[in-house]
């Protein structure tokens, strides 16, 4: 169990990549950016965790109870608010692609390519 | 490179990459055993020093709240790039969206959809409002609770039909609100460094613990943000929306009503 | 003072939502910024300051709040990066589709620079990094009907993310091992124990998402796609300043972080940075001969000379950075006006796109062209000459010759794939020259900024005392524990450092002769551009670069591939060499 979470970003983090890598469609190549990103959500809340402790949330909990690390937590929302953003541009810039092209396939856009 | 070099060369380097990381998270302390001083100090301080129960927000908002700005400014840039892109291209006809898609072949909304839309866009704002508001008390926050509030936008587009609505939709105020949001945030920045001597520094009374008006300048910078994410979010959904009416008119040119589009 | 220089460039942004006539506006508050970090920069000349964000200043050694440490190279970043952003909003004039919003972005953007240039925070840095990135991303694609830019901008987001994640990945681990964010701190805490392989790990992951940042090989497709197709304005950011920045970084994060730990394996560091270093400039100086496109040209031009700014920086000792701090602002400056000088390559139908690269501006700008050229080749008295021969001066032994012979050679292949633009078209002859759109006013705002860039780039090395003043602020830089002192609380006496540059005549001839190589190599074309058929020589480039030159018409997928290639190569190293 302990190096479970380790193990799923590190596994996600390589998914992502190939995906990234062998994609034939600009969509699904936007959501294997995601997937790499969702490891570092694993990563950062999995760094921060404590055995047995409450969130850190300290209404209704005494001051001094263990709880979990704040701060990768706070990390995680500014990553997650990132990740939204960045998709959001590259789903536009998909968008936009797509209706200049009619295509969504990334690799087909070698043809546009100067000839060396 | 062909798809296949290109497969080889990441599945030769692949495993050595993961080995590498995963070298590297075996240093870690083991799961369950955090011992981070950081995280440590600030759960103990937040609360007697801060009056903020809710330490996540302590920390995105007070201890490191000049990093919830850069945030706050890559969601403006975001939201401005799509306005950017997705804006009419001199290429496109604008103006006659409306007339153009007037539902002939999109299916209509159902009533179902109608009635459960409305009827759970007035919960959905007093919840967005409860999470905002009580960002530094409960999990929750500016950008929680923007996020919400832009949701209830939605479902009054998914109630209605967007072409329609499209009309009345305001546009320069949803911007005036997006930007005044992020100026906002600095502008309260600055008025820490006029009042108490420092950036973002705090300098409204802190309140009793636990009450809705405590903590200083940490809820008004989550009203601000939420501000700011709520119509953020409005301006991409209609950036994106509106893109769906141009697709439609450019590449689908309306078909003849088809009564089998009609199924659900 | 210093949140005043972010806060400036912030909320003045707001009101541009204001439609048309913003440029002025942009321009106004872009040149404050640079009046501020100058300001800045006399301050800050006795040493390091700190600025701690809401007045959350650090308790028995515990970082709380996110400070900005405020030292001089950082000030010059800053303030370069204001200088720049004030030309590419001259260059921008040209550009038709540059509205409010992405006048707004700009801005934008030159905030983060600052404050990627001035934070202490390892996660600030990354929020600053990522605001770069995501402007950046809608200004390349600001002209959305050219199918070429979109892909760039593509392109440009997401290698440029796997970076920022791996970067993202080493402070997740570093913050496991340290229990802080604060560089000062958890370079203070590694400093305690041997590097492991957590260490490493962490390194090679966040070096790696800067050196995507900066376009090092093998993470240079993407500018290559990205610089060719964006607006003049926009490529003039990502070869000036997002590579520089990214450097920055390197140099910033193993100083004040990883120094500490690694000090033990300076050598294998040493190796591996400056071992990529070489690869780039090499690769980006034989690639950039064979280009057609004028713009596809200059963005090899600009990889090949990133890769001496990483070799500066991978010398890691004073001399190096310092020159790396010169080279950086005389050479992006230069990189920078080349791109607003070339004319974007049009795809008119019936005429090839490489046979006519034009260039802005008429015998002003045919002239500033040749200027540049000298500056990339590091004639004296350029900025560059100055520190090129720090460069070498920083190397000691047969390092350094055969550092010499290296920043020779690329120099002069870079300067005469340059000056060919030029030559190369006088001499086809046959193609009447494009008509000037802009030819009005012989000195039209975009030409005085390139001419600015350029004048710039060449007082940088007049200056009296630049060298001595750089290196020892380069000194202090690297100065790990008077770094973490100061950021503490625990101010401590630094080393005092003063010691003259003398740079003797030998880079002095190394600059002239690059110079007059490159020309050499200009007029006769050894290796034209196989488009060109009117002169038979030489016509195709050999074999072996045209398999280079093929592997780089890929497309995402192999850049994510390559990505995935040199962070493996790079750890891998890294691990075994420090085991």
């Amino acid at each position: 169990m302990s190096i479970l979470a380790y193990g799923v970003a590190a596994w996600l983090l390589l998914v992502g990549l190939w995906g990234i890598v062998n994609s034939r469609n600009l969509v699904h190549q936007v959501i294997c950016v995601s997937v790499v990103q969702a490891s570092t959500y694993v990563l950062l809340v999995a760094v921060g965790y404590r055995s047995g402790a409450v969130a850190p949330v300290f209404s209704g909990v005494r001051v001094g109870t263990i709880a979990v690390d704040p701060v990768v937590q706070a990390l995680c929302l500014t990553d997650v608010v990132v990740g939204t953003t960045v998709t959001a541009l590259l789903l536009a810039l998909v968008v936009q692609w797509h209706k200049r092209t009619g295509s969504l396939d990334p690799d087909q856009v070698d043809d546009l390519d100067e000839q060396g | 490179m062909t798809p296949r070099t290109r497969r080889l060369l990441f599945l030769a380097s692949a495993p050595v990459l993961g080995i590498v990381v995963v070298a590297g998270l075996v240093g870690l302390p083991r799961f369950g055993h955090s011992t981070a001083q950081y995280g440590r100090v600030l759960n103990a301080v937040s609360v007697p020093e801060r009056h903020i129960t809710d330490v996540v927000t302590a920390v995105n908002f007070d201890y490191r709240g000049v990093d919830t700005m850069g945030e706050e400014f890559i969601f403006f840039a975001a939201v401005a790039g799509v306005v950017l892109l997705l804006g009419t291209q001199a290429d496109e006809s604008p103006g006659h969206v409306e007339d153009a898609a007037t539902g002939r072949w999109v299916p209509p909304t159902s009533d179902a959809v109608r009635v459960l839309g409305l009827a759970l866009v007035g919960p959905t704002v007093l919840f967005a409002i409860y999470v905002i508001a009580h960002g530094h008390l409960t999990p929750g926050g500016g950008f929680q609770g923007g996020v919400v509030l832009a949701t209830a936008v939605l479902l009054v587009y998914l109630a209605g039909e967007y072409q329609h609505l499209h009309g009345l939709y305001p546009d320069r105020a949803i911007e005036g609100l997006e930007a005044g949001g992020a100026a906002a945030y600095v502008a309260l920045g600055i008025a820490g460094l006029a009042l108490s001597g420092s950036f973002l520094a705090n300098w409204a009374p802190l309140g009793k613990l636990g009450h809705l008006n405590s903590a200083g300048i940490v809820p008004i910078l989550n009203v601000v943000v939420g501000a700011e994410i709520a119509a953020g979010f409005v301006l991409l959904l209609s950036a994106f929306l509106h893109q769906t009416l141009i697709l439609r008119r450019h590449v689908r040119p309306p078909a003849p009503v088809d009564p089998h589009r009609r199924q659900p | 003072m210093v949140p005043l220089l972010v806060a400036v460039a912030v909320v003045v942004l707001r009101r541009h939502l204001s439609r048309r006539a913003t440029w002025m506006l942009t321009l106004a508050t872009s040149a404050a910024v640079v009046g501020l970090a100058a300001t800045l920069l006399v301050e800050v000349h006795g040493g390091l300051h700190v600025y701690w964000f809401g007045g959350w200043t650090p308790r028995h050694g515990v970082a709380l709040g996110v400070s900005f440490t405020v030292d001089p190279f950082g000030v010059l970043g800053a303030c370069f990066a204001g200088l720049l952003v004030s030309a590419v909003v001259l260059v921008a004039t040209r550009v038709e589709q540059f509205g409010a919003l992405a006048h707004a972005l700009l801005l934008v953007l030159l905030a983060a620079a600052v404050g990627f240039c001035l934070t202490g925070d390892l996660f600030n840095l990354f929020v600053f990094f990522e605001l770069m990135s995501v402007c950046t991303i809608a200004l390349i694609a600001v002209n959305t009907s050219d199918v070429r830019s979109l892909r760039g901008a593509l392109h440009f987001a997401i290698v440029n993310s796997i970076g920022a994640f791996f970067v993202l990945i080493g402070i997740a681990l570093l913050y496991a091992r340290t229990g802080a964010l604060n560089l000062a701190v958890m370079g203070q805490r590694l400093a305690a124990h041997p590097a492991d392989q957590l260490v490493v790990t962490a390194f090679a992951l966040i070096v790696v998402g800067f050196l995507v940042k900066a376009a090092i090989v093998p993470f240079h497709f993407w500018l290559v796609d990205a610089a060719t197709a964006a607006p003049a304005p926009v490529a003039m950011l990502m070869v000036g300043l997002l590579d520089t920045l990214g450097l920055y970084a390197i140099a910033r994060v193993y100083w004040t972080v990883f120094s500490g730990p690694l000090h033990a394996h300076l050598a294998l560091v040493q190796s591996v940075l400056i071992g990529a270093g070489v690869a780039t400039a090499i690769l980006g100086a034989l690639l950039c001969l064979v280009q057609p496109l004028a713009t596809r040209r200059l963005a090899f031009v600009s990889i090949s000379h990133s890769g001496l700014a990483l070799i500066a920086i991978g010398l890691l000792n004073p001399i190096g950075l310092a020159g790396f701090g010169i080279y950086a602002c005389a050479d992006g400056a230069t990189k920078a006006a080349l791109f607003s000088l070339v004319r974007a390559p049009r795809r008119t139908r019936g005429r090839e796109p490489g046979s006519s690269p034009g260039w802005h501006g008429g015998r002003v700008g045919a002239a500033l062209v040749v200027l540049a050229a000298a500056g990339l080749a590091g004639l004296p008295p350029g900025g560059t000459y100055l520190a090129k021969g720090l460069l070498e001066d920083g190397a000691s032994g047969w390092g350094r010759v055969l550092l010499g012979g290296l920043v020779l050679v690329v120099s002069a292949l870079t300067a005469g794939a340059v000056l060919h633009l030029l030559i190369g078209r006088r001499a086809g002859g046959g193609t009447a020259p494009a008509a000037e759109p802009a030819a009005t006013g012989r000195w039209s705002w975009p030409l005085l900024a390139a001419a600015g860039l350029i004048g710039g780039a060449f007082v940088l090395g007049v200056v009296p005392g630049l060298g001595a003043h750089s290196l020892s602020a380069a000194t202090r830089f690297e100065d790990r524990p008077v770094y973490a002192g100061t950021v503490l609380g625990v101010p401590r006496p630094a080393s005092p450092t003063s010691r003259e540059v003398d740079l003797g005549v030998v880079p002095a001839l190394l600059g002239v002769a690059a110079t007059a190589a490159g020309w050499g190599l200009a007029r006769y074309r050894p290796f034209d551009s196989s488009r060109d058929r009117r002169r038979p020589v030489g016509a195709a480039p050999p074999v072996p670069l045209r398999r280079l030159q093929q592997l780089h018409r890929g497309g995402i997928g192999d850049s994510a591939a390559w990505l995935t290639f040199g962070t493996a190569t790079i750890g891998a190293v890294l691990a075994l060499g420090i085991r």
